[in-house]
């Protein structure tokens, strides 16, 4: 059926005064597969929130199955049918899947809650469509592709027919991905409408029928995925063609920089989380780590930044073992970090945009006479940088909380680039923001990198990882299953399979990944 | 007589045992209020303040509707009724204005806190003409209650029976409320809505009036616990009655992770504190160094359950120990 | 450097000029309420609106009061100021400010040497406060770091300690056995200097302004209150920063408590001869309102200081002259509180406030691009 669900010229504007969408149309048939794309900022995630009833608004009508409808609350979005399937997992990590699968819908006996028939309903269900999952089990404790499956059988307990994927496959492996889309597309044939946002241009072409491309929140236009490459959506997406390759040298790698040695680690439950991981980064390269969130990249980084301690193991940053090492003193030697959670750590959101620049920058005795502060000084290098990183802003004295995700990526950047560095964290620097931020963080990256310092990059995206890495490494369950010399004759498909854990390589050939120069 | 015959003296005597359950009920009371509260991620600083407008409820509506209309027996329980629902409104309040108007539910008790002192001292003087207490007014209490059967059991029957009908009220409460929580699916809500509201909210659950209710039921308590000490503690209000049993509520609901049993044995372990100093009046200890035991052991009880935790997270980061559930688990997932 | 902007309510933005709304509903609301519960329970309700609102500028003793008493809430509020800047929630600052005021009478009657000095024994006394104070709330943040255990609980156990630990020592060992419970009598050169005949206004004045002043200087301009305020915007943040958040918080903490002794000192040299302080005197809690009217900026506490005290010094006299309690002032002083920090209220007012400037900008947009066409 033709426009089973239509939104029809949606304004949205927020309290800070963006608008973020402007008259946005949509609509989609019943028994379809339709992505959205594009970029962060473009008002895509406003537009499913309005959707799902998680915000209103303010002009604008949204018309489901023939019925004009306000769609005020989740509660009532999900009555109409509509389901959400969110990129951060909507679980409640102590409670057991049956009871998240049925949170809000609980089955009772007068005042009891029934737990019997929450765990039946979940097996229906997940039965059904073919859901592998274990009601009983904690939701604490399973896969990241498994909560995801969780979160589908929510929405579909729920008798959904409309469901909307916030970057599904933003977690999952290319196996997991595979399995996904099949369910999806068995979902489609039983007449089910999935709604797929998505920056990843080549899965849209893979499993989506059509896609609707929206810019500074504006529709831009509804295409048959069929008729259109990746190249024109992308086009659509920015206005520009933008150049998806990184160019860069060989690289010339020199001393060591930073020097993993058999670094195990547990978690506050007492689970190993890394086991043995031992490599090196040099000056002059590139190391990546590629690997399906939560194979212990997290625990990794937060040990390698200083924010978990060395239990066993050693880690040494030019010689130095950090274990003895305050984040300060890791900074003075040369650390500089991209956090994965720029909004959590990377900011204080509350504060302007020159205070967060300088924010680690404090003790230096070029913002400080004696006592007290140079405002002076502290605004100088502020404009210079601002200007330099490209932030778009009105001055240094905006509240940084009011910019888009790749402006704040890049005040970031121009805190972490602009101190003495030596080793650089890069913990999914570009993810979330739009391609315009993102090349120029890459381009500035590939430039340290043959200003001879030494890059980790950590990142969940395959073709950046890629096209970055002189070396790259693979981790799964806290270990290192594999290390590439030779990236560039690298499959996504090959490395998909040591990301799952379905090929490791031998010792041998991971020991290549620890340099440690005697 | 030495100090410790004197300590002997008191834990042989069976009214020490007795008085434990009395002392220990108001903080039992505004523990529980407080650990509902916690579960759902609304801490309730303002149970201080709380608790002084119900037991200030509790009295006058006694004195002046309670006795003249209902009797002796009766009026005290109308008190208690007004009191409750009293609490019941202040935790609605605390609601409105930490997840309505947005204000920092910390800041909202303390604001509580000050207004509940105030204004119970201002309008008792302005009903009564004093500032102090209401001991001008008939207010009555609450009667005890002897069990048959269980009151003839030596030792034990004196000090099970003949507790006043608030204090075996108080243990109730704690079962209660430990169902609600893990049995009902008002608690799963309650639990999840605490855990990670993003979920709850996703599913359709209002957040905001899941924590509502949470905090209605946390005053609800909070008003029991505040009847207590102006219908059974004492037999009138005074000026601070409540002298921060609620801030000692905080510390067990800390202590006890919010679980209600858990913190409510810690609740208990306070009271048996507070008894002691009640009693360590008849030695030789200043009267202000025993004023301080319930204090200086709230914060001592407060530091031995940080070092307990602190070192069994330790232990775990270094691999030494597992948690019981996930060594279950792992040999489950293992099968 | 800033073009200087003229000044006009339209130039402000709008979010500056929601919270001044707001702040002056609040105000509004709380003195409204006020003088309902004057006008239902005094016996001569004019005489008591009267007094309330007027009293501090009828004649000098009254305006002393006024004086007196926001001396003390300037120095609380830059207390809390300081450690809410870091986000600490130490509520000890009752314990400080007991004890503060007992380190500075016994120091005052008992450091040969130093106590008849004029000037440097106030100083030496209130400095000895100082230190107190400090570390009163120093404990409950030993024990965050050591031990993880929370502020809260074991800052406002504090309170209770201090203040029977006072006593004790009062009753055991410093009282005048010609009295209940007060100690032996300063002499005047241990008290601070009382410069206006017949009021209690003394030198006091001038410690607040200092202190605010340095106050307002350390959090904003130099690196150290730099780091205190990334810390209380985000304490993961700022260790990611590399600075050591513990560290910071416990200075934050303990800056706080040496004011907050330092403002029990003030009172008790300033305002009395003998300690004979029996119950925790409020002043802690006070300087957190202070601290929440003046949004935790130093610079703004004076104001919110004068005003808060200008209630009470009213409500005092209207106590005394027409028999309306004082505790009137909590009461007051709570629901402004709360009325001040409720970011959601008046919040439509404010969404039409946001929209409507959007649409404006929308549409003078428009007519730019459309003025571009045309041409």
């Amino acid at each position: 059926m033709e426009d089973y669900l239509v939104m029809k010229d949606i304004t949205k504007v927020y309290d800070n005064g963006i608008m973020a969408n402007d008259k946005v149309n949509f609509s989609a048939r019943k028994g379809e597969i339709h992505a959205i794309c594009g970029e962060n900022g473009a008002g895509k995630s406003t537009l499913m929130k309005m959707l799902f009833g998680i915000e209103q608004p303010n002009e604008g009508e949204i018309i489901v199955k023939g019925e004009k409808v306000k769609l005020s609350s989740p509660i009532v979005a999900i009555q109409h049918g509509i389901g959400m399937v969110h990129q951060h997992f909507m679980l409640v990590p102590s409670l057991t899947v049956a009871e998240n699968v049925i949170l809000g819908i609980e089955p009772t006996i007068g005042m009891r809650f029934d737990r019997a028939k929450a765990i039946k309903m979940t097996e229906e269900v997940s039965k059904k469509y073919n859901f592998d999952i274990n009601p009983r089990a904690r939701v604490s404790d399973l896969a990241v592709g498994t909560k995801q499956k969780v979160e589908i059988v929510k929405a579909l307990v729920r008798g959904c027919d409309i469901l909307i994927l916030d970057e599904p496959t933003a977690v999952l492996t290319p196996q997991e991905t595979k399995e996904l889309f099949v369910q999806l597309k068995s979902l489609r044939e039983s007449g089910h409408t999935i709604i797929f946002i998505s920056h990843k241009l080549n899965e849209v072409k893979q499993l989506c029928d059509r896609v609707t491309v929206i810019r500074h929140g504006h529709t831009i236009g509804v295409y048959d995925v069929d008729k259109v490459s990746e190249a024109d959506i992308s086009r659509y997406m920015v206005g520009v063609d933008v150049d998806l390759e990184i160019h860069k040298e060989p690289a010339k790698p020199s001393s060591d920089v930073l020097v993993v040695d058999k670094l195990t680690a547990f978690n506050e439950a007492g689970r190993k989380t890394l086991s043995d991981i031992s490599f090196t980064v040099r000056r002059g390269e590139i190391v990546g780590i590629a690997g399906v969130e939560g194979n212990g990249q997290r625990e990794l980084v937060n040990t390698i930044t200083g924010f978990m301690p060395v239990t066993q193991g050693n880690v040494s940053l030019l010689g130095h073992d950090i274990s003895k090492l305050s984040i300060n003193q890791l900074r003075q030697y040369g650390m500089v970090h991209i956090p994965e959670d720029r909004n959590a750590m990377g900011v204080a959101s509350n504060m302007s945009i020159g205070e967060n620049i300088l924010a680690d920058k404090m003790d230096d005795p070029r913002y400080n006479n004696r006592l007290l502060t140079n405002p002076k000084n502290m605004k100088e290098d502020v404009d210079k940088w601002i200007k330099e990183f490209t932030v778009l802003c009105s001055s240094g004295e905006q509240r940084i909380g009011n910019l888009s995700g790749g402006n704040v990526q890049k005040v970031v950047v121009a805190r972490e680039f602009t101190n003495f560095s030596e080793l650089l964290i890069c913990d999914q620097p570009t993810r979330g923001i739009d391609v315009g931020a993102t090349e120029f963080i890459r381009n500035r990256m590939v430039q340290m990198r043959d200003a001879g310092k030494g890059i980790l990059l950590v990142s969940a995206d395959l073709g950046e990882v890629m096209s970055l890495s002189d070396t790259l490494l693979v981790m799964y369950g806290g270990q290192i299953v594999a290390c590439f010399r030779d990236v560039k004759n690298l499959t996504e498909e090959e490395l998909g399979y040591y990301m799952l854990g379905i090929k490791k390589m031998t010792p041998e050939q991971i020991g290549g990944a620890f340099y440690a120069q005697a | 007589m030495s100090n410790f015959e004197t300590l002997l003296g008191i834990l042989t005597n069976i009214s020490f045992y007795y008085a434990i359950f009395r002392v220990t009920a108001p903080i039992l009371f505004a523990t529980i209020g407080c650990s509902i509260a916690e579960k759902s991620n609304s801490t309730n600083m303002g149970m201080e303040g709380i608790m002084l407008i119900s037991a200030w409820t509790a009295v006058m509506v006694s004195a002046k509707i309670g006795i003249p209309l209902f009797g002796e027996l009766w009026g005290p329980f109308v008190g208690l009724f007004a009191a409750v629902v009293a609490g019941t409104v202040m935790g609605l309040l605390v609601a409105f204005f930490a997840l309505k108007m947005k204000v920092d539910i910390i800041l909202v008790g303390i604001a509580t806190n000050l207004i509940g002192a105030g204004a119970t001292t201002f309008f008792m003087y302005v009903i009564t003409g004093d500032r102090s207490t209401t001991t001008s007014l008939q207010s009555g209490t609450l009667p005890q209650l002897s069990i048959p059967f269980i009151r003839d059991i030596p030792v034990i029957g004196q000090i099970v029976s003949g507790q006043n009908i608030l204090t075996y009220f108080s243990w109730v409460v704690v079962f209660v409320i430990a169902f609600l929580l893990y049995k009902t699916k008002l608690g799963l809500r309650i639990r999840a809505v605490g855990e990670n509201p993003d979920a709850a909210s996703s599913v359709g659950i209002s957040v905001n009036k899941t924590k509502t209710i949470a905090l209605a039921i946390s005053g609800c308590i909070g008003g029991f616990g505040g009847a207590f000490m102006s219908l059974v503690y004492l037999s009138y209000f005074s000026s601070g009655i409540t002298a921060g049993r609620g801030f000692i509520a905080l510390a067990a609901c800390a202590m006890g992770d919010a679980d209600p049993v858990s913190s409510a044995l810690t609740a208990l372990l306070f009271g048996i504190f507070y008894d002691l100093a009640n009693y360590a009046s008849s030695t030789n200890i200043p009267s202000q160094i025993v004023a301080m035991i319930p204090y200086l052991t709230t914060i001592i009880g407060l530091v031995v359950y940080s070092i307990r935790r602190t070192r069994l997270e330790k232990k775990r980061l270094r691999g030494e120990e597992m948690d019981e559930d996930v060594k279950e688990l792992t040999a489950e997932a293992k099968k | 450097m800033h073009k200087p902007k003229k000044f006009s309510l339209k130039n402000l933005s709008v979010l500056t000029r929601y919270s001044i709304l707001r702040m002056t509903v609040a105000i509004l609301i709380g003195l409204s309420l006020a003088a309902v519960l004057i006008v239902c329970t005094a016996k001569d309700p004019a005489k008591a609106l009267y007094y309330f609102f007027i009293a501090p500028t009828l004649n000098i003793t009254y305006l002393s009061y006024w004086i007196d008493e926001a001396v003390l809430l300037i120095l609380m509020g830059v207390a809390v100021c300081i450690m809410f800047s870091a986000n600490q929630f130490n509520l000890g600052l009752e314990g400080s400010f007991y004890l503060g005021g007992f380190t500075a009478c016994l120091s005052g009657l008992y450091l040969t040497g130093i106590k008849d000095v004029p000037f440097l024994s106030p100083t030496v006394s209130l400095l000895l406060a100082g230190i107190v104070g400090a570390l009163v709330t120093l404990i409950p943040a030993l024990l965050k770091k050591k031990w993880n255990a929370s502020v809260m609980v074991s800052s406002l156990m504090m309170n209770y300690i201090c203040l029977y630990f006072g006593m004790y020592l009062l009753f055991a060992f410093f009282k005048d056995p010609a009295t209940s419970k007060h100690t032996y009598q300063l002499s005047e050169t241990s008290q601070l200097l009382h410069f206006v005949t017949n009021t209690k206004i003394n030198t006091g004045i001038f410690i607040a302004i200092i202190v605010t002043f340095l106050g307002w200087l350390f959090l904003y301009h130099t690196k150290l209150g730099v780091k205190v305020r990334e810390v209380g915007q985000s304490a993961v943040f700022a260790k990611y920063c590399g600075i050591n958040v513990t560290t910071v918080a416990i200075i934050a903490q303990v800056i706080g408590g040496f004011i907050g002794g330092l403002g029990g000192g003030v009172r008790m040299l300033g305002l009395f001869d003998r300690f004979n302080w029996t119950e925790l005197t409020g002043y802690g809690w006070d300087g957190i309102t202070i601290a929440i009217f003046a949004h935790n900026n130093p610079k703004n506490v004076p104001i919110a200081a004068l005003f808060i005290a200008y209630l009470r010094a009213g409500a005092s006299v209207m106590s005394y002259k027409a028999g309306v309690q004082t505790e009137l002032t909590s009461v007051v002083e709570g629901i402004i509180v709360l009325f001040l920090l409720a970011e959601r209220f008046l919040s439509g007012t404010y969404r039409k406030m946001i929209f409507q400037e959007a649409s404006a900008k929308r549409e003078d947009e428009q007519k730019q691009l459309a003025g571009k066409e045309v041409k």
